[in-house]
């Protein structure tokens, strides 16, 4: 899915450095809107704001975090891990993945694969940032 | 404390590398970059893995990924150097043997020119001693008649 993405956020780029947010049609990338997340980084470069969570994406949080700052989304949730490095997308200005794994609020090790997308109203500055993440519960031991 | 590994995908854009994405995973990495590189989108595809030491400080870096392309592009211009080289040598090796030809030719001829006046009084002696002979022996015939 990581992958996925990241080739949709080529073709939206077109010759731009970023693409917009305009350009993304949830209806022709269902598959990934579910696992998907939008941070909004206006005037928030150090605590971005949660704008949207896919469905699929909202099953592995504990309570809703539309519109809630990433500083204060639950511990041991996927946005707080697939969200972590925001800062380095922010600063380089590409996509960037990583995975790793962690232990959820119910107590279930968790292993996800994430991206971080930037995108721009302008094509050139970065303005949002558009996230994905797939993941998996395993059994503790 | 352990070393920090990036990967990074690069295209070559307008003349210049740009980083496309990066991963913390070197399959990942390596599976999107040959993707890349098969779909003949990119003038060039490469991989750096970048390897951040903790106890140093220091960042190093490798490229351990190039694009078919730049590796055909690497080969052809290999095979030419390679190709220029024996030329070269060829060139070489034939101006040294005609070299040799013409020193040989020439010493030859130096021989031979300096041959040439020692062969030519020799011959003038054996006439003359031829001469003086056929002299010495008309006279001795006369004088014994």
């Amino acid at each position: 899915m990581v992958l996925r993405l990241l080739t949709h956020w080529r073709d939206w780029c077109g010759d731009a450095d970023y693409p917009s947010f305009a350009q993304v049609d949830p209806a022709r990338m269902a598959e990934i809107w579910d696992f998907s997340f939008v941070l909004d980084i206006v005037g928030r470069e150090d605590n971005p704001v949660v704008r949207t969570v896919g469905s699929e994406f909202q099953k592995y949080l504990p309570q809703t975090v539309r519109d809630c700052a990433l500083s204060d989304v639950p511990a041991g949730s996927l946005i707080e891990h697939a969200a972590s490095y925001y800062h380095e997308i922010i600063d380089r200005g590409v996509p960037i993945s990583r995975g790793g794994e962690f232990i959820k609020y119910d107590g279930m090790k968790v292993l996800y694969r994430s991206i971080i997308l930037p995108m721009s109203d302008d094509g050139t500055s970065v303005s949002g940032l558009f996230g994905a993440a797939n993941c998996r519960e395993v059994p503790n031991g | 404390m352990s070393d920090m590994k990036a990967f990074e995908i690069h295209t070559y854009q307008s003349g210049k590398w740009k980083i496309d994405s990066v991963f913390d995973d070197r399959d990942l990495a390596m599976f999107e970059a040959q993707r890349m590189d098969e779909s003949g989108r990119y003038t060039s595809i490469r991989v750096v893995e970048e390897i951040y030491v903790e106890s140093t400080q220091e960042t190093k870096t490798r490229t351990i990924f190039r694009g078919s392309k730049i590796a055909a592009a690497n080969a052809e211009q290999l095979r030419k150097s390679k190709e220029n080289r024996q030329n070269k040598g060829k060139a070489l090796q034939k101006r040294k043997s005609t070299d040799v030809q013409r020193k040989k030719v020439a010493r030859k001829r130096k021989i031979e020119k300096k041959a040439s006046p020692v062969r030519l009084i020799l011959i003038l002696i054996m006439i003359a001693a031829a001469a003086g002979g056929a002299m010495y022996g008309l006279m001795f015939l006369q004088g014994g008649l």
